[in-house]
This record gives structure tokens, sequence and C-alpha cells, in this order.
């Protein structure tokens, strides 16, 4: 009986404003998460980084330096040199801006497209279902790189076309994710509730289904967003992404490939790549917690 | 004698159907879900949850629907406000077949027709505030124009159900199960609709909280004058809130009665068995008890001519030839059995 009262007190007194702006909310809840709050912090240290590349940089990333090949790293640089003598930690730091930009918007445009395609497919059902679905497992069926390569190959090599192509063949995936979900979200009773209320198929999509999915969306673009930096690094190994000088992680370490002996060519882009993708992931388990927190 | 009531004193007694005073009548209405084999060939199995079914709902009643788990009354229930497409039949509301709306004439048509489901865990999105669960009835709809008219609207529905307004900010899951249903009803009662289908509405929940939730439903029907069909397996809750009673087996009707008629003289042998199952505590009462063998049948092979036959007690051989049809017996009552004698 205690628990009962005390809990209909706390009701009571200091209740939430009715319609908070729900996106500062959600900030306010990462940034309240501890380890979002650290994940975030490193994402926009490194967006910062890539913003101010050419005033924190050492060094130019391209000028070559033949007395200074494959330096180790020391106080001079700090992250060593690369095969042509330029300087790892600057490449890095200019690298950033390709890597962060391929990372984001590829992953983006997958998650927007592939979710939109998966929820109409999961709730429409029957023949739209059908052949949405046949269609993205005719590009599934093909390699990822394979398809991404096509696709610069067709629309010609240069960043944006990078990132269509990442974006693409990131599509299928997010879409099975999503439909699969959908299919069996569907049958809960609460959008059954919302169709008895007349609402319309994309409301009921936007407003019953998708919050629903939103959080293993999160959560598995992530995980893409790792692979998109390795995709973009194949694609510029072949000369389809970044042309070259312009450095991105990913074509650093498949370059440090060749230069086995030489370890920090590859550690530090590596190393770089490892914190993005960890710091994207402990934000986004925080954001799934935030926006999960109201049902759990 | 019943004929001797004046029309309009009472809504109980009157059985000829008047089509002024029907708001739903369900013609011919059957339901069959297609079982996907594991052949590539198309096989015709079918489930037969609801078939041949008819009845009409008057204008302000409470219509019962109870049966046994597997006898078709949730997807009749369903189809009655269009959540499924019946395979055959009509379902006319109003005089109008909800089959013959398209997408957006069933749209608006759904402001007329709520529905409360069992689970009210289930039946609330947990993403969602109680308030926006509410208001959103109303914004679909366009009942209220601006935010502040919504919220008040919502606060007055949820002290309509009997929680306070300040619950609107509260998520789902911070409630007990009758609160959710409170939730649940403040919703489907939002659009102001003449017609609602109660699923099931308490059996999901804690005895002690049943009644509150019952009697909350006989309030808002009262006022609101709503025309209810209620679907249960509980035949005391039937006892309390229905006018009239339909009961299902194995997707056909057997018997539809006024509510106290239907419990002090069950015509049929199902409804016989079914009354005679539920616990009383008079001991020379309990010695009757008439105990069904076997399980319900099969959905997917129901028996030829009358699907009880299998279990009834009174079967003869010309059960099995024809599905008896569901016939007048009396002014109140009408009965599917050929064993005519039995029914006295």
């Amino acid at each position: 009986m205690s628990v009962i009262s005390s809990k209909a007190v706390t009701l009571g007194k200091a209740e939430p404003k009715r319609r908070q702006n729900r996106l500062l909310m959600t900030l306010r809840g990462v940034f309240s998460h501890r380890l979002g709050m650290i994940g975030g912090t490193v994402i926009v240290f490194l967006v910062i980084c890539a913003l101010l590349a050419s005033v924190i940089a050492p060094y130019s990333p391209f000028t070559i330096n033949y007395t200074a090949i494959l330096k180790p790293p020391s106080l001079e640089y700090w992250f060593g040199t690369d095969e042509l003598g330029r300087d790892i930690l600057s490449r890095i730091l200019y690298g950033s801006q390709a890597s962060l930009q391929v990372m984001a918007m590829s992953i983006a445009g997958a998650l927007v497209i592939g979710s939109a395609v998966g929820l109409v497919a999961g709730y429409l059902g029957g023949w739209v279902d059908e052949v949405i679905m046949r269609v993205v497992d005719g590009l599934l069926s093909f390699p990822a790189i394979v398809l991404a390569l096509a696709i610069v190959a067709a629309l010609g090599p240069s960043l944006t076309n990078a990132i269509i192509a990442i974006a693409v063949v990131n599509v299928p995936d997010f879409a099975r994710l999503v439909r699969g979900q959908v299919v069996a979200i569907r049958r809960y009773e609460y959008v059954q509730a919302a169709k008895a209320i007349g609402m319309s198929p994309a409301r009921l999509m936007w407003r019953h289904v998708w919050p629903s999915v939103r959080g293993s969306v999160i959560i598995y673009s992530t995980l893409k967003a790792a692979q998109a930096i390795i995709t973009e690094s194949a694609l510029s190994f072949l000369g389809l992404g970044v042309q070259p000088p312009w450095p991105t992680w990913g074509s650093m370490l498949s370059t440090a490939m060749r230069y086995g002996d030489s370890w920090w060519m590859s550690v530090f882009p590596g190393l770089a790549i490892f914190l993005t993708v960890l710091a994207l992931n402990l934000l986004g388990d925080a954001l799934r917690d935030v926006l999960d927190a109201t049902t759990n | 004698m019943l004929y001797a009531v004046p029309a309009g004193l009472s809504l109980r007694g009157w059985n000829m159907p008047d089509q002024f005073n029907v708001l739903l009548e369900v013609r011919n209405v059957r339901k069959f879900f297609g079982v996907r084999g594991k052949s590539v060939l198309p096989t015709a199995k079918y489930v037969q949850a609801v078939n041949e079914v008819n009845f009409s709902v008057r204008r302000g009643e409470v219509f019962s629907v109870v049966g046994e788990s597997g006898s078709g009354k949730t997807t009749l229930g369903q189809m009655l406000i269009r959540l499924l497409d019946p395979s055959d039949g009509e379902i006319m509301f109003d005089g109008v077949d909800l089959m013959t709306l398209d997408d957006q004439q069933m749209r608006r048509a759904r402001k007329r027709m709520q529905i409360i489901f069992q689970d009210p865990y289930s039946s609330l999105n947990p993403y969602m505030t109680v308030g926006d669960a509410i208001g959103e009835v109303l914004e679909v709809h366009g009942i209220t124009k601006t935010t502040a008219e919504r919220d008040q609207r919502v606060d007055d529905l949820l002290e309509t159900v009997g929680l306070r307004s300040a619950t609107s900010v509260r998520y789902p899951h911070e409630f007990s199960g009758g609160q959710r249903q409170r939730i649940a009803i403040a919703r489907a009662i939002a659009a102001n609709p003449e017609f609602l289908v109660a699923d099931e509405p308490v059996s999901a929940l804690d005895v002690s909280v049943q009644a509150q939730i019952l009697n909350l439903i006989s309030d808002l029907r009262a006022s609101m004058g709503l025309t209810m069909v209620f679907i249960s397996h509980d035949l005391a809750v039937v006892r309390h809130i229905a006018d009239r009673v339909a009961v299902m087996y194995l997707g056909r009707i057997m018997e539809i009665a006024d509510v106290d008629e239907f419990f002090d003289r069950p015509l049929h042998p199902y409804s016989q068995a079914l009354l005679s199952a539920v616990p009383t505590p008079d001991i020379r009462r309990s010695k009757q008890r008439q105990v069904l063998s076997g399980e319900i049948a099969s959905p997917m092979s129901p028996p030829s001519g009358c699907v009880f036959r299998t279990r009834c007690p009174h079967a003869i051989e010309a059960c099995a030839g024809v599905v008896p049809p569901l016939e007048l017996k009396s002014a109140t009552r009408s009965s599917a059995c050929i064993r005519d004698d039995l029914l006295k």
C-alpha cells in the first residue's frame, strides 16, 4: 500500500512538460549516458580534426620527402612516415575528411532508402513485398565489392560516386533487416489498433512501426559504417575512389600491406578506423538505450 | 407476453428484425484462411475460421459472442470493423456493406466503429505517450484543431475512464494492466464512436480489476449510447453485460438468444454443455454437470453436417447429413439443431 501511495505522490509532482522537443530530449539523454558521452565526444573530436586538418596537421599530406622514407614514429614524425616520406599523422588528419564523409553519407543514404523500402515491403506484404524483396535478393547476390565497382565504373571515379556506390551496395542489407522486423511487428495489436483508428498507411508506418525498428537499425548502421570505410579503401586501391594523392584511411591501409615491416603505416590508420567505429558503436548503443528508455 | 411490451420501452425482447433499429447486420459471412502446404502447387487446404454466420445487432444493445478458443469469435470480431476482410458474405454497417467502401471511405468510417483488444500490454504502442496515443485519434479524424484543444480533450477522456489527466505524459509501461485497459478504452471512445467491438476486454486482467473495467464499459455504453459486440468466453461476464448472446462453435453460430432466456433455459445441446460447465456453488445442480468428451474438431477438416455432432450427447445419424440452419425457434431465440424434440 505504501509503495502504491508513494508512487502516486511522485507521479503527482514534477510533471514533465507536455511536449518537449524530442530531438533535444534525445540529445540530453545521450549525453547523460556515460558510454554515449564518450562515443559522442570522440566523434565530435574527430569531426573537429577533419575540419581543422589544414590547421593542425604538422606537415603537408602531399609533400614527398626522400630523406625521410619509412621513418618509424619519433618526436619529429609522431606516427612515422610512409614509403614516400609523407607524414602519416598529417595524412590521417586529411584522410579523415574523405573517410568520415564516405562513412556518414553512404550509411545515411543506405539507412534511409533501405529502411523505407523494408518498411513498405514488410508492412504492405503480398505482391509488393515479393517484387521488392526479389530485387533486393538480386542485389544481395552480387558480392558487395563487385557491385560497387560496377556502379563506380559506370558513373566514373570520384568521391561522390564512391559514396553513391557504397550506399547502393548497403541498401539491400538495411531493407532485409527492416523488413524482417516489420513483418514481426505488423502482427502486434497496437498496429491493428492504429489501423482500426483509420490512420493512413504512411502515418501508421512512421508512427507505429518505425519506432520499434529504429533501435536495431541504428546499431546495425554503426557496424556497417566500419565496412563502408573498408569498401571505400578497396575502391581507392583500384583507383575508383578518392583519387591519389588525396589520402583516405582505407587507401593508407591498403598501401601499408605492401610494407609489412613498417608496422606504423598500418597501425595508425587502423587505429583511426577502430576508434571511429568504436565511438559510433558507443553512440549507437546510447541512442538505442535512450530511445528505448521509454519502453523498459 | 413479450409482444405486449410497447415498442421503445425496452430493447430486450425485440426480435423482429427492424431495419431502422439494426446498426450492424452480418449476412452469410465466411472467413477461410489458406494453409500454406509444403508442396509447390497451391493446395486447397483451408481453415474455416468463420462459416455462414448471420446475425444482426440493434442500436444500443450489447450483443455477446461466446465460445471456446478456436471457435472463430475473434476472427468474427475483426471482420465486423474490417480489420480482416471476409472471404464471403456481407457486413452491413448502418445499411452500407463495408466491403464496398474504398480505402479512404473506410478510413473515414472507422471514426464510427472501434475495438478494444484483449491484451492491453500489446494493444498500446510502447513508444508513445498515453496522451499521444489518445490524441492521435483526434488528429487522424480532425476532431480537434489546435494542440491546446487536443490536450484538453485528452485530459477529459482520461478522466472519463477514471485516470488522472496528468498521466498523459507517461508511457504505457508505467501502468498496470487495468490502467492500460482504461487507456485503451479512452482511445477507443476518443472519436465518439457508435459501435464498439470488445474482444475479451477483461480476460487478460486480474479478477479484482475485471469488475471495475466491466463497470466502466457498462457506464460508457449507457452514457454514450454505444452499440457493442462483446466477445468473451467467460459466461459470468457475459451474463453481467450482455443483452443478447450468440454461441459459436467451430466457426458457426449454434444459438442466439436473449441473455436471461439463454442462461435460464439454453436450447442447443452445446449451449447446455457450456452452461453446465460453469462452476456452481449449488451441490444438487453440480451433479448434473455434463462433460463434453474430446476436443473441438479441427477447423481444417470439420465434421460433416452439424459441426458439433462429434461431441454432442444427443447426436443421431441424421446430424451427419445436413448442416442445421440457424432457425427462429421463438420470438427471441434462434438455434441451429435438427433435434427439435430436444429443444423444448
